[in-house]
Parts: structure tokens; C-alpha cells; sequence
């Protein structure tokens, strides 16, 4: 059987290390990984939950709420619309997504969470 | 002239270090403050280098004089609506004439304030503040530094010597493609060591419009802003010994066009006050203009 050398080792080192920045996100080793631990939520069936918030003017508004929610246990997913001001979120039907909650912590931001509609599907 | 460059390279190594951490921060004026607030619980830090150039010189004597410095800003969030501020300087000023040149270099005054929103209206993509805010310069800066001809002029010492309280009010408003920030201030300027420099009256207003992308989408997490300001800036006469100065004083007109490079985690902006309206006391030197360089971020 031929040795694998250490040139090879590297190469494909190389090649796991940096695919996720070659790759499309879904595809590299690590997110794919990830989503084979975060997927039981979906399949457990999460939840949409659709947050209009306003006063977020800038993708570095979005940002900050965006992982204050995304450390809210159960969240699998958030992604912003700025014009509209509408945050989706992603999360198991166990995460603590209260209307009261979004409030408080939107205003911990600087922000004025208006309202929340949720739905079955992701 | 070493002390300069090693200033400059420490701040420019500073800005550099700062844009490499991460966080999350909000576009606002170059040479002024926004009403934008600060998270709760999170911190802003900005280090911004300032070169002031002026060789314009009405005495005809060929003055030059040189003041580069360093500014780093670090900001709180108390509250949601409650901000604190601390602004360290670290100056070098030199003055050059044809007998030869004078420099200074080291801290200069420490500036502490709080802002407050007073009110705020939020809508989808846009929001209205007000904030006033209110603080205190203090004499952290040498006012009595020497060289070897003796005490150094009034404008090349980096401290006032004298607890100077200022306040003032900004209002926002902003949207997804552009925002409007206006300020105004006062600066009460008190007697340290038999001198009273002039109180200063300061109004800003800057204008920032997206110029890239053309539309937001999901995946939009930067934005290119051109920016456009315009700075009065009204200065008393100093008084020495109850003794007025007619070489000092006076009132600026700036106009600032300016780049601001807005990323996910990090701004980076530069920026030129040029003077198109002086008129100062006597024999003071004209401002040649003024260019900002910065970094900001939130963690």
C-alpha cells in the first residue's frame, strides 16, 4: 500500500481548512457538521417567528440583535429585512421567544419591538 | 520630530488593532457626535488620528504650525438611553518660524460626558433621536510646559489648567439609505494659571448617503456612505490677567467632504475640514485645514 507523505497530509489539510471560505457555506465540512447537530429542531418541527422592530437603519443594527437572539437557546436561525424592519427567526419549539422578552431585550438595544406573528414552517 | 512620527505610527498601529476586533457599530458623523445610541451593557471604542495644519500667516512673520494627534473615545451604555464618554488625547504641536522651531508633545485634556435620548421615534428602517449631553474638560494637559527659550506660546501648550464644562443637544435622523445628524455645543472655558481662553460655541451638521450597494439585500453586510459636513466653530478672546488678547478668537466656517467605509463589525472613515470662512482675531494664524482618519468599534 502506498504511504500517504506528508505533502499530501497538508493538501488535504489545506483543502478542509479552507473550504469554508471556497465553498458555499452549506457545503463545507464545518457548517455541514453543524447543521447535523442543530437540525433536530427542524425536525422536531420548529417555528417562524416574524418580529417587526423598528428603528434599525443599518446592517450593524441588524447585527447586534441578531446575535442577542441567536444566543437565545433553541434559535437556529435569524435573518433581517431592513426596509421593512422584520427579523425572522428560526427556533425549537422549546426556545423562550415571548412577546414580553423580544420587548425587554429590543429595548436593550435601542430599538422598539413593535410585534410578533409565528408560524409552523422554517 | 521623532516624538511626531512615533506618535503617529502608535495611533496608526492603534486604528489598525482596533478594525481588527470584532463588534457591532452604527454609522454616524466624522468630526461630531450622533444621537445614536449605545447598547446596553456594550462598549464603543474609537480611535480617530487628527492632523491640524495651519501656515496661513497674517503677521508676516512665516509661522507654520503643526498639531497632530491621537484621540481615542471609549463609550458605555448605562442604559438604553444613557451613554458615558471618555476622550484621552495624546497631542504633538510644533510651531515653526524662520529662527527656528517650538514643539510640545503628551497628554492634553481629558474630556468626560454623558448623553441622554430624550426622545426617540422609531419606524420600519428609520428613527428620529434627540439627545443632549453635558460633560467636563479637565486639566489633565501640561499648561506650563518650557523649552529652552522659556514658557512655550499659549496655543502649543497641550492643557487649558482650568475645569471646563460644556453641554449641548444632537438630533438624528436616519434611514436606511442616509442620515442627517445636527448638533450644537458650548464650551465655558474657566481662568487656570491667570489665563481665561474663550468660551466656544460649536454647530455641526453632516450628511451621510449610501452610495454602495444600490439595494439592500440578504446578504448586504457593508456599506459605503459619502459623507458631507459642515463645522462652525466661534471662539472668544482669550483673557490674560484680565488683559484681553486681540490675536486670539475668532469664527471658522468648515466644509467637510468625507468616505466612510462601513462593515459588519467595524467602520472606517476619513475625512477634510476645509476652512472656507476665517475670521479671526488680529494676527492668528488661518487654518489650513484639518483631516480626520478613524476606526470604531463596538464589543
Amino acid at each position: 500500500m502506498k504511504k500517504i507523505g506528508p505533502f499530501t497530509l497538508t493538501a488535504v489539510a489545506a483543502v478542509l481548512l479552507g473550504a469554508p471560505s471556497i465553498l458555499p457555506t452549506t457545503w463545507s465540512p464545518f457548517e455541514l457538521a453543524r447543521n447535523m447537530i442543530v437540525s433536530p429542531a427542524h425536525a422536531a418541527g420548529s417555528t417562524v417567528y416574524n418580529m417587526r422592530v423598528d428603528g434599525m437603519t443599518c446592517p450593524f443594527c441588524a447585527a447586534t440583535s441578531e446575535k442577542a437572539l441567536k444566543a437565545i437557546p433553541g434559535v437556529t436561525s435569524v435573518s433581517t429585512n431592513l426596509k421593512k424592519g422584520v427579523i425572522t427567526v428560526c427556533a425549537a419549539p422549546s426556545a423562550e421567544l415571548t412577546s414580553s422578552k423580544m420587548k425587554n431585550m429590543f429595548a436593550k438595544k435601542g430599538f422598539t419591538f413593535r410585534s410578533m406573528s409565528s408560524g409552523k414552517t422554517c | 520630530m521623532i516624538t511626531s512620527w512615533k506618535n503617529q505610527v502608535l495611533a496608526a498601529f492603534s486604528a489598525v488593532l482596533i478594525g481588527l476586533l470584532a463588534g457591532e457599530v452604527v454609522a454616524a458623523p466624522i468630526s461630531s457626535n450622533t444621537a445614536l445610541a449605545i447598547s446596553q451593557d456594550e462598549w464603543l471604542v474609537r480611535e480617530q488620528v487628527i492632523v491640524v495644519r495651519a501656515s496661513d500667516d497674517p503677521s508676516g512673520l512665516g509661522r507654520e504650525f503643526t498639531a497632530t494627534t491621537s484621540v481615542s473615545v471609549a463609550g458605555y451604555g448605562l442604559s438604553p438611553k444613557l451613554a458615558l464618554f471618555g476622550i484621552l488625547p495624546l497631542a504633538h504641536k510644533e510651531l515653526k518660524t524662520p529662527a527656528g522651531k517650538r514643539e510640545a508633545s503628551g497628554l492634553g485634556d481629558i474630556r468626560l460626558f454623558a448623553r441622554y435620548t430624550l426622545f426617540q421615534n422609531d419606524g420600519a428602517g428609520q428613527t428620529f433621536r434627540i439627545a443632549p449631553f453635558a460633560g467636563v474638560e479637565l486639566p489633565t494637559g501640561k499648561h506650563n510646559d518650557r523649552d529652552t527659550l522659556g514658557l512655550l506660546p499659549a496655543p502649543l501648550q497641550l492643557g487649558s489648567n482650568s475645569w471646563d464644562p460644556f453641554a449641548g443637544v444632537v438630533m438624528t435622523y436616519a434611514t436606511t439609505g442616509w442620515q442627517v445628524d445636527t448638533s450644537v455645543s458650548y464650551q465655558n472655558n474657566r481662568k487656570g494659571g491667570g489665563v481665561e481662553r474663550g468660551d466656544v460655541f460649536k454647530a455641526d451638521a453632516s450628511v451621510q448617503v449610501r452610495l454602495w450597494p444600490g439595494e439592500l439585500t440578504a446578504s448586504t453586510n457593508s456599506f459605503l456612505f459619502g459623507v458631507l459636513e459642515v463645522n462652525l466653530v466661534h471662539e472668544e478672546k482669550t483673557r490674560l490677567n484680565g488683559i484681553t488678547n486681540q490675536n486670539s478668537g475668532g469664527t471658522t466656517l468648515f466644509i467637510a467632504p468625507g468616505l466612510q467605509y462601513a462593515a459588519k463589525s467595524w467602520i472606517a472613515e476619513a475625512l477634510v475640514q476645509i476652512p472656507v470662512v476665517q475670521n479671526l482675531g488680529g494676527t492668528r494664524l488661518q487654518k489650513d485645514y484639518i483631516a480626520r482618519a478613524s476606526v470604531r468599534f463596538n464589543f
